[in-house]
């Protein structure tokens, strides 16, 4: 019997999670930056974006604030109780950021500053599952 | 933008790497046209990944510091579906042989016959441990050591690997085995009577470090010794001891790994069973021999606020109910074991679970005729792959 | 008239015809008052001048007063009321001289002026409660203290004034008994229904025959350490009588004079006198020589020191002196022996003037219907419940099988906690055991592997004894460094560990608290080393069996395994048991279906360095609302609570309820008809004792009370007696259970008394520790009570001498 199979399983997930919040990120940067026909972004897509954005902001908010955590969202918790700034400040730029995706207008930068970084703890936690899945040198 | 150049190596070698793909799986569906979910399922990943490298190119394209993150993640996400089908996919299914394609039907033919319903086709690589890919649970990736072309030792752990797959497709039996934990810590922290206020705090330190312990990881592999047991019954269970038995060391110690203790497992296997099965001869036989093996340790302390029978009760209940609830085609493993009395008689008959279990019974309590037993089993099995 | 009674004279019990009563009835040591014809009662009111502070010291500091007025200015009750909008005290009309002012100094240097106001009033002994009522009661008392204080050639006076000794001792011609032993009566008188009784008790006090003047140098080092030891104040030490014949006075002994009788002088009536002339005057049939050596002693507490003839003083000794077990009178009485001896006393009191009336005692005591709580059904592991009876059998009250039933459910008890499994089975930690090198490794080992067995046969877990440490022991460590410092080291290698001490034979009786606090908050149960090796040698069969389970029960319980608890639901959803001891304060809190979940809190009452008995409103607010809001989130919101102290609810504890309470109902976390009653748990209270009593042969018998009994005094008092072994403890040299006083001192929203003494009751069959021995108090009381003494045990064991020496005989 091996790892495998937990690590295997979670990955998908973790992966889909990735990929919404990393593009979520990227439409509401270049949004953001004036670069939206540039890149090829619709209005849409920035609605959308700011939708999963906000969800996920307030779910983590939520989570920070519980004993009890959604395993979907352990690892992310878990770098940011790691992380040396106090959870409470944390908490605080969530909220700010799930305000902001529920506000139109442009994102301030320090909010999107907070979300990339939420982001980055996602893909260091994707990246090391999956290279304890297929190795590395 | 320092990372520009690495980004723009990746998109080269992610075109490469992806029409490099595209034509080894198109050779290889052509070899197997019957298998469309599994090759479909493939192909849409690599549309995935052809979306990742175009997402990448574009912004590469914007040049953009702000941006470069992005980026980077786009490279990742590109990595782990090129990983997951050609690292993990297209190199079992390039191995694939006549052994692999009998053992995939011999799984096909036991995940059918007890209502794994969500399984649609598995890959079989037959070079290491059990272990399991359950990225597409629909179509895992087993894997098994050689020996089971010849032999039917060990082959009930093939269950507990595809319970990682019910796992992962039902997440929901997670939940509700998170729920059963917290509402036993709770429960339990409201006992241990008249404490002194620094007595219950370091209780409470205890019992939350212990509670701790329970992450999804841990859930998940007990949930697969009770999804194993519960859907092939003695036998899994005669697997698992027999497979604890082997290691030296304390049953009730964590030793580093995810999966539970070894006593708490074996808990769980055996309340797994059904109430019929727990009066049969096999499973008696086997559990005095790991309860004599127990006993020259012992529960320690940790092992028993972590995983004290009342909790390990309640993890079983809760998992067979979500099993019954989110999974009712899947069959719990009832039927009578055979009798040894007779045993040169005993014919193999049924599916993979029954044939598991007569065998698991002539090997604990009819040892000297499991030779013998063993080659009519196999022929057995072959028909039942040749039947998928 | 010189009054003659003989110490034992038969009273005449009353003949009743030949329709006996079928029931067994319910008698207390309660004995009705003829003679008052008025029920009422004039007080006049004291005020202090000058403003005090108005802090929550000031119950205490008003009580303090009203003790120096009574003992020291008025020689009468004096109570603080709070019945005024002024700090003030009520007193028998006529006490104070309308002129007078009396001053009494505070702190510190302020002196306060207490004057007589205008403002006497009128109660009724019907009609009254707290401390009117207290001071109705002590008015009729100390009536009667003066009618006995007049008999100084048959009787002589106590520590108290409500508490009389015969002359003449009980055993004078027993050459082989070495402590005397006088036989009296501690009264109170009370209000039971509207009524006044006089509440009576049989009291033991024994004094050596050996004079100190006569006691060796070994003596004095071994028997009287506790009566002379320098490491020991003044008011901490065992007490003398110093015997003048027909005056006997209690005291303490300060130290030596260096002069005889023949050469100390002092002053008396503004003349030097010696002690010698002055006993010559005084006290002309006791004989004191010139030569006689003196000591300096104390009357009471802060008193001027006396110098007196060593050869007056005598030792008291109290009941765990091993003499008194061997002495030919014993110190318990049946409740028959109980009665007779009380009937034998009453007489002097007939016809006791009390203004212009005349009081008497009537000579039978108090008998009604029997009122006795059913033990409550417990639940052990696996959802097993045991009764006394079965359901839907349970025999009438009066009928006989009931008693049998309740007699036998100790053993039931005891049966159940051997073959069932426990209600909460805690996970036992790994155990280190510390042991003295006095105990052989022989007698080690079969302790720990019978302990261990004891372990497994209660829990079914095998106790892990990882380790076992010897520590050093001899004349050098009495005090128990070495045992602390090897439990230290062993704590610091594996934190978690359970710690089983040896306790050697020769450690001081402090050295059991000083470990258990040294080593808190980790787990520890601690054996003396006799009861070890009386374990491993199997030297005593009858007692092994009971003495292996109670360790295994202390054990198993004191790392959180519940054996049993209550299948019932109790009428209060939440109880907390409150007790101070030396500064420091213990809340137990028990919720959930018959109270079987607990959680406690620890506080201060230390104020500016020095202990108080009260606690201060923010402190009893913030560990109410603490627990409240636990219990709230844990379980449910309750709709009610009892609140027991051991002993008084002073006004600032009330306060701090009272605030959490409404605080808790502000946020909506308590409802808003929410209940709570705050009751005093006192052991040591009224000298009134219970007893069952039948007709045999047209002749009323007493015995012992059937644990459960109880006694309505009024709506707000209780008398309750859980303990007690009818049968058993009737014979010659018997002894007669004790009782609990519950007083409820404050209630919001409806309350039921009976509803309260019950749930009191079923709370006392919460004794793990020992199954088969019923405890007096609610575990409310007990477990906050154990814990604060385990910690504080050497101060405790001080203490509790005093407490004893105040009220001695008790059960």
């Amino acid at each position: 019997m091996s790892l495998l199979g937990y690590v295997s399983g979670q990955i998908e997930r973790e992966e889909r999670l990735l990929e919404q919040l990393s593009k979520a990120t990227f439409v509401l940067q270049s949004d953001s930056l004036g670069l939206a026909e540039r890149v090829g972004v619709t209005a849409e897509d920035v609605s959308r974006s700011r939708d999963q954005v906000s969800a996920f902001a307030a779910r983590l908010v939520a989570a920070l604030a519980r004993n009890d955590v959604d395993p979907a969202v352990a690892p992310i918790v878990k770098r940011i109780l790691q992380s040396p700034m106090p959870v409470s400040d944390w908490s605080q730029d969530l909220r700010a950021l799930a305000r902001a995706a529920g506000t139109p207008g442009p994102f301030p930068h320090q909010v999107l500053a907070t979300l990339s970084s939420i982001v980055r703890f996602i893909d260091v936690g994707f990246t090391e599952e999956l290279y304890r899945l297929y190795g590395r040198r | 933008m320092d990372r520009l150049p690495f980004l723009r190596a990746k998109a080269a070698d992610g075109e490469l790497h992806l029409k490099w793909l595209k034509a080894e799986l198109s050779s290889l569906r052509a070899r197997a046209p019957s298998r469309l979910q599994l090759f479909d399922r493939l192909d849409a990943e690599v549309r995935g990944a052809e979306a990742r490298l175009s997402d990448l190119k574009v912004v590469i394209s914007a040049a953009h510091p702000t941006l470069m993150d992005r980026g980077v993640q786009c490279a990742h996400l590109l990595d782990a579906i090129l990983n997951k089908v050609s690292v993990t996919y297209v190199g079992a299914l390039r191995k694939e042989g006549d052994s692999e394609r009998r053992m995939r039907g011999l799984v096909l033919s036991a995940s059918r016959s007890s209502g794994m319903s969500w399984i649609q086709d598995i890959v079989v690589r037959l070079d290491g441990t059990h272990a399991v890919f359950a990225t597409f649970p629909e179509i895992p990736l087993l894997v098994a050591p050689p020996r089971h072309i010849a032999s039917l030792y060990d082959m009930p752990g093939l269950y507990h690997e595809l319970g990682h797959t019910a796992f992962v497709k039902f997440p929901a039996i997670g939940d509700c085995m998170r729920a059963a934990v917290a509402e036993y810590f709770d429960a339990q922290r409201r006992l241990g009577g008249p404490l002194t206020p620094g007595q219950r705090a370091t209780r409470e330190e205890r019992l939350s470090a212990a509670e701790q312990y329970w992450t999804e990881w841990q859930l998940a592999e007990l949930f697969c010794d009770i999804f194993a047991t519960y859907a092939c019954g003695p036998a899994h269970y005669a697997s698992f001891v027999e497979l604890g038995l082997r290691m030296p060391y304390d049953p009730f110690e964590v030793v580093g790994d995810p999966h539970p203790p070894d006593a708490a497992r074996e808990r769980a296997c055996y309340e797994s069973l059904s109430l019929t099965h727990r009066g049969e001869e096999l499973v008696n036989t086997v559990r005095k021999a790991w309860k004599a093996h127990e006993g020259k340790s012992g529960p320690n302390h940790q092992y028993m606020l972590r995983c004290g029978d009342e909790l390990l009760a309640k993890l079983v209940g809760v998992a067979i109910s979500s099993l019954e609830e989110k999974i009712p085609t899947l069959r719990r493993y009832q039927a009578a074991l055979p009798s040894v009395d007779d045993v040169e008689r005993l014919t193999p008959t049924g599916n993979l679970e029954d044939v598991l279990n007569q065998s698991a019974t002539i090997l604990f309590l009819a040892a000297e005729q499991y030779g013998k037993w063993e080659g009519a089993a196999l022929d057995w099995c072959a028909r039942l792959a040749r039947e998928t | 008239m010189k009054r003659q009674f003989a110490r034992t004279r038969q009273i005449d019990r009353p003949r009743l015809s030949g329709r006996e009563a079928p029931r067994p009835r319910l008698g207390a040591t309660l004995f009705r008052i003829d003679g008052v014809n008025d029920p009422t009662f004039d007080f006049d009111v004291l005020r202090v001048r000058e403003a005090m502070p108005c802090d929550s010291a000031k119950a205490e500091r008003l009580q303090r007063m009203a003790d120096q007025l009574w003992r020291r200015e008025l020689k009468s009750p004096v109570y603080p009321s709070s019945r005024f909008d002024f700090p003030g005290f009520i007193v028998p009309a006529g006490t104070v001289n309308r002129d007078r002012v009396i001053e009494l100094p505070g702190v510190p240097d302020r002196t306060y002026h207490v004057e007589v106001t205008d403002q006497a009033y009128t109660v009724r002994a019907d009609k009254v409660s707290g401390s009117e009522r207290e001071l109705v009661c002590r008015m009729i008392e100390r009536a009667f203290t003066n009618t006995l204080l007049k008999l100084r050639h048959e009787l002589w006076k106590g520590d108290l004034w409500t508490l009389f000794f015969r002359l003449a001792a009980e055993n004078e011609d027993v050459a082989t008994d070495i402590v005397r032993a006088f036989r009296g009566l501690r009264f109170g008188v009370a209000i039971v229904n509207g009524e006044l009784a006089l509440a009576a008790d049989a009291r033991t006090r024994y004094i050596g025959r050996k004079s100190l003047a006569q006691a060796t140098f070994e003596e004095r080092q071994r028997i009287l350490q506790g009566h002379l030891s320098p490491a020991l104040r003044p008011d901490e030490r065992a007490q003398f009588v110093r015997d003048n014949g027909t005056k006997k006075i209690a005291c303490r002994y300060v130290g030596d004079v260096q002069q005889t009788a023949g050469e100390y002088t002092f002053d008396r009536d503004g003349q030097p006198t010696t002690v010698y002339t002055y006993y010559r005057q005084r006290y002309p049939e006791v004989r004191v020589d010139l030569s006689d050596p003196l000591v300096f002693v104390q009357d009471h507490r802060g008193g001027v020191p006396l110098a007196v003839p060593a050869n007056r003083l005598f030792p008291i000794f109290t009941t765990d002196y091993e003499a008194i077990r061997r002495c030919s009178v014993a110190p318990q009485l049946s409740p028959d022996e109980r009665l007779r001896h009380i009937a034998s006393f009453l007489p002097y009191l007939r016809d006791t003037a009390f203004g212009d009336t005349k009081l008497t005692p009537r000579l039978e005591p108090l008998v009604g219907n029997r009122k006795v709580f059913c033990p409550p059904s417990l639940e052990f592991g696996n959802k097993v419940i045991v009764s006394p009876f079965d359901g839907a059998s349970r025999p009438d009250v009066s009928a006989s099988p009931f008693d049998r039933g309740v007699l036998a459910f100790g053993g039931v008890k005891v049966h159940a906690v051997e073959s069932q499994p426990p209600f909460h089975n805690e996970p036992l930690p790994d155990a280190v055991l510390l042991f003295p090198g006095s105990l052989s490794r022989g007698e080690r080992e079969a302790f720990a592997t019978i302990l261990e067995q004891g372990v497994q046969k209660l829990t079914g877990q095998r106790l892990r004894i990882m380790r076992q440490v010897e520590y050093a022991t001899g004349p050098g460590e009495r005090e128990g460094t070495a045992l602390l410092r090897e439990a230290e080291q062993v704590l610091r290698a594996a934190k978690d560990s359970l710690l089983i001490p040896i306790l050697w034979d020769g450690f001081r009786p402090s050295v059991h608290g000083a470990f258990k606090e040294a080593v808190s908050p980790a787990h520890s149960q601690c054996v003396e080393e006799s009861n070890a090796r009386t374990i491993a040698t199997g030297r005593d069969p009858a007692r092994l069996a009971g003495l292996v389970r109670n360790l295994a029960l202390g054990l198993t319980t004191e790392v959180g395994v519940i054996p049993w608890v209550l299948a019932e639901s109790l009428y209060h959803d939440v109880h907390i048991g409150i007790d101070v001891l030396h500064g420091r304060i213990g809340y137990h809190a028990l919720y959930g279906l018959g109270g079987r979940y607990v959680t406690s809190e620890s506080g201060t009452a230390l104020h500016g360095g020095r202990a108080h008995e009260h606690i201060k409103a923010p402190e009893m607010r913030r560990r109410v609302e603490q627990i409240l809001r636990r219990i709230a989130a844990a379980d449910r919101a309750p709709d009610s609570l009892v609140g027991h102290r051991d002993g008084r609810w002073w006004e600032s504890d009330r306060r701090g309820f009272r605030e959490a309470i409404d605080a808790l109902q502000a946020e909506g976390v308590l409802p808003a008809g929410f209940r709570y009653a705050l009751v005093e748990v006192r052991k040591n209270h009224l000298p009134v004792r219970l007893f069952t009593e039948r007709i045999v042969n047209g002749r009323a018998v007493r015995a012992n009370p059937l644990p459960g009994s109880y006694l309505l005094l009024d709506g707000e008092r209780a008398i309750l007696a859980s303990t007690g072994r009818p049968g058993a403890w009737d014979q010659h040299r018997g002894r007669t259970a004790g009782t609990l006083l519950l007083e409820v001192v404050e209630a919001v929203g409806a309350f039921n008394l009976e509803e309260i003494v019950e749930d009191a009751y079923r709370l006392t069959h919460l004794n793990w520790s020992a199954p088969d021995i019923p405890i007096a108090h609610p575990v409310t009381i007990r477990w906050t009570d154990h814990y604060l003494r385990q910690t504080l045990r050497g101060e405790a064991v001080r203490t509790q001498r005093w407490a004893l020496e105040q009220d001695e005989g008790a059960s």
